[in-house]
């Protein structure tokens, strides 16, 4: 009971403060790259703490779903949080992999809805490509956690974050299921080549096309959440490359997360810089190799399970 | 070397050509490879004429026409079916004069706003603002309305996510395929032609700087010629390789800027901060030269003040020199970046025809195969201070426009380098006090944007009674609309900032 307790406490630590230091890692990397001075780590809670405080300005013209919808989508991110390994240590509520994907819907529909209900052609427009691709994403996170379900030889997410009767050395299946994820993490959380998250040009956004109205507090939610979903997802992806280096003690564990989560949000603020946003229409052929990996990955884990 | 240099002091051939002759005579000058460069009216002592410039790439020479309308007419035969390029110019005469083009095929305001009350236009002899507040009888402005299954509309601006000029953009779109763009500009309108018969000709270089201050340099340098022409004088060779260098210096600027905004809409940060850095060291050449980042309030027509010392000259061009090699570490960060040359190819096409028939300049124009530059077409010795080709590229995609861009830095570079080797610093007294009566100047210059004009007419006592000021945009936005028919509205940022063009320039 006590070791559940203190497993909690870290997650939920680690839910409060890791999202928004990842973000200002992020920008501070990039930054120095730009060769700009470039915010502090933390200013992410200071602006954070700063929305927090402001009044919101909500249009006239929006209802109820616009206004409930950073509180729905958040519900729904914080559950996918206790519900996935991605800190290194079990997670404290026992998921699987079709609620894992499930949630990333629910919030995601939360925020289309919304973005929907403003009635603004920008607010449609993020949230119509923000739902075709989607499709191309979701096969893609199914196949790949379905690979380390078939390979673990079992369905629930927790099993992800042990090495599978401590077998290293997987053929292959951890590091393309990995890979997959990453390319479906680029578009989940909004990152190069697949959407500028520095643009001011509402035209080629995606999510940010359906956050645009939000203002104040709702808007502190909606950052966070984008946040704590590049966190887990990155997480994630860390669980698939220690089960890789067959790593098993949670210190270990929770130590190599944290360490490969900031390597991630290092390469990703890299591709940010110095990757060219892909054309819309070539977007699709990205994701395939995604689609691509993960699939390979299930055969290999078939063959070797 | 040519022979027969252009000279911007006048006096111009101007030519009288009955209004009914007019479109007739302007078909066979087009189709002699000459430009329609500007067509606007003018008051005159029996009502109005219509003042039609005509520029000679080939002969080296610019023409006017003067038209008389009928006494008391307020329409006229549109000359646009005939002639496409004056159809944005028809628009505007119709807003500031009242002139009404009869078979115009698109007739609606271009820079007045709902808000005027109806029948006012501004440089109609007589007209005032109201002061109280503005009632408005206008027929309020349609856009053109695509229809069909699942066709929608995006209206972006005239407020914009960055720090821009607000302008208007209505997409109609079938899903993420643009079907049609309309822009709408005149938001800016602020009465710069009327306010330049206003005030006096001594400080009209300083408004004219302000018509489109990202070209402050550009509308100083042809406001001088357009005012020493009308005085028929001309200055020393050194002040007129100042000004050029002056030219050439915002050229590198803007095509630098460009390059990095260009940088910014793919995403491509690496490339837009590296082009930032190297943008700011230009401006930086600039104060050192004139006294100002955007070489404001320094060129004057007649004279010159404060000409800079050989120390600053050659610090100026030894900087001049580092920027150029900086440059060629640069460039290719975009021009040969494998991701962005498939961002920019085929991205955004002005066909060379629909190019030639919209009478476009500047570097879009180059991009689309037309070898216009007034550099070229209208030759001065101080251009041919050293031997430089004319960048052209036929594809009239983003990339071509880019390429231009880029291979116009490097000649600039040499240009601007040469021409401030070769200023003596002399004094250049004015010797003018008051302007002529009943006088016509012109001042042509290839700006960054392209070619930029300046028409200056003065009454019977010698002040300024018409005052025009044609800016590159003013041609180019067409184009812009035309050449995102059918791509993707995510596209439109990238092909937007391909052109580059002024919002306030048009505005006026």
């Amino acid at each position: 009971m006590s070791i559940y307790l203190v497993r909690m406490a870290i997650v939920t630590c680690e839910i409060v403060l890791l999202p928004l230091l990842l973000i200002g890692i992020l920008r501070a990397t990039r930054s120095r790259l730009q060769k700009r001075k470039g915010p502090r780590i933390f200013q992410p809670f200071y602006d954070f703490m700063r929305l927090t405080r402001k009044s919101a300005v909500v249009s006239e013209e929006t209802g109820p779903l616009f206004r409930g919808a950073p509180a729905a989508s958040l519900a729904a991110l914080l559950i996918l949080a206790l519900v996935t390994p991605w800190s290194g240590l079990a997670a404290p509520i026992s998921g699987d992999l079709v609620l894992f994907v499930f949630l990333l819907a629910a919030a995601r529909m939360a925020s289309g809805l919304a973005a929907l209900d403003t009635g603004t052609a920008f607010g449609g427009l993020g949230a119509s490509r923000e739902s075709a691709l989607s499709i191309l994403v979701e096969p893609t996170l199914v196949l790949a956690l379905a690979a380390g379900a078939i390979y673990e030889g079992n369905l629930t997410l927790n099993a992800l974050c042990q090495p599978a009767n401590g077998r290293g050395g997987s053929a292959y299946v951890m590091p393309l299921a990995a890979a997959a994820i990453w390319l479906a993490a680029a578009v989940e959380t909004s990152r190069m080549p697949v959407e500028d998250p520095t643009t001011h040009l509402e035209l080629t956004m995606i999510h940010e096309a359906q956050m645009l109205e939000y203002s104040g507090p709702r808007l502190a939610l909606v950052e966070y959440q984008s946040a704590l979903k590049l966190t887990v997802l990155y997480g994630l992806i860390s669980q698939f490359i220690l089960n890789e280096m067959a790593i098993k003690s949670s210190i270990a564990r929770v130590s190599g997360t944290f360490g490969l989560t900031i390597a991630m949000v290092v390469a990703a603020a890299v591709m940010d810089v110095f990757l060219v946003r892909l054309h819309w229409r070539k977007l699709p052929d990205l994701l395939t190799f995604g689609l691509a990996f993960s699939l390979v990955a299930c055969l290999l884990a078939a063959l070797r399970g | 070397m040519i022979q027969n240099h252009f000279k911007p002091a006048g006096p111009f051939a101007a030519e009288e050509v009955p209004i009914i002759q007019l479109r007739a005579r302007l078909k066979t000058e087009i189709q002699d490879g000459n430009r329609l460069g500007l067509l606007t009216a003018s008051a005159t002592s029996d009502g109005h004429e219509l003042l039609t410039v005509i520029i000679s790439p080939l002969g080296h020479s610019v023409r006017i026409i003067n038209s008389l309308l009928p006494h008391d007419a307020v329409t006229y035969s549109s000359l646009t079916p005939d002639i496409p390029q004056a159809h944005w110019f028809e628009r505007e005469i119709a807003d500031m004069w009242g002139l009404r083009p009869i078979g115009h095929p698109r007739m609606k305001s271009l820079v007045m706003h709902d808000s005027f009350p109806d029948n006012f236009f501004p440089l109609a002899a007589g007209a005032s603002l109201p002061t109280s507040r503005m009632r408005s009888r206008r027929v309020p402005y349609r856009f053109t309305v695509v229809q069909g299954n699942g066709v929608y509309e995006v209206p972006v601006g005239p407020v914009h996510a960055g720090v821009i000029e607000p302008g208007h953009f209505r997409f109609s779109c079938l899903g993420e395929v643009i079907e049609n763009l309309e822009i709408r500009l005149g938001f800016v309108h602020r009465g710069v032609e009327e306010h330049l018969t206003q005030c006096s000709w001594q400080s009209a270089r300083y408004v004219v700087e302000a018509a489109s201050s990202d070209t402050s340099a550009g509308n100083a340098v042809a406001h001088a010629f357009a005012m020493e022409s009308l005085c028929g004088v001309t200055v020393s060779e050194s002040v007129r390789r100042l000004r050029a260098a002056c030219v050439e210096i915002e050229r590198i600027a803007c095509h630098i800027g460009d390059l990095a905004g260009i940088c910014a809409d793919i995403g491509f940060g690496a490339g837009s901060s590296a082009f930032g850095v190297l943008r700011a060291a230009v401006l930086g050449i600039a104060e050192l030269l004139t006294g100002s980042r955007f070489m404001t309030g320094f060129l004057a027509p007649f004279y010159q003040r404060g000409l800079p010392d050989a120390a600053v000259l050659t610090e100026a061009a030894s900087r001049l020199t580092e920027v150029g090699l900086q440059l060629r570490l640069t460039l290719p960060l975009l021009m040969d970046n494998a991701g962005a040359i498939e961002r920019m190819e085929g991205m955004g096409i002005m066909k060379p025809s629909l190019a030639r028939e919209f009478g476009l300049v500047g570097p879009a124009a180059r991009a689309s195969g037309i070898d216009y530059d007034v550099r070229k077409a209208l030759p001065t010795p101080e251009y041919e201070c050293i031997e430089w080709p004319i960048a052209i590229w036929n594809e009239g995609d983003v990339l071509a426009r880019a390429r231009v861009r880029a291979h116009e830095l490097a000649t600039s570079v040499r240009l601007a380098e040469a021409l401030l080797t070769g200023i003596a610093v002399v004094k250049q007294p004015s010797c003018i006090t008051r302007l002529p009566a009943n006088a016509t100047g012109i001042g042509i210059v290839e700006a960054w944007r392209g070619e930029l004009i300046h028409l200056v007419q003065t009454d019977e006592t010698g002040r300024i009674a018409r005052y025009k000021i044609k800016d590159p945009s003013f041609n180019n936005w067409t184009a812009l609309a035309v050449s995102v028919r059918g791509r993707l509205l995510s596209d439109f940022p990238l092909c937007n900032k391909s052109f580059s063009l002024s919002y306030s320039g048009t505005d006026l």
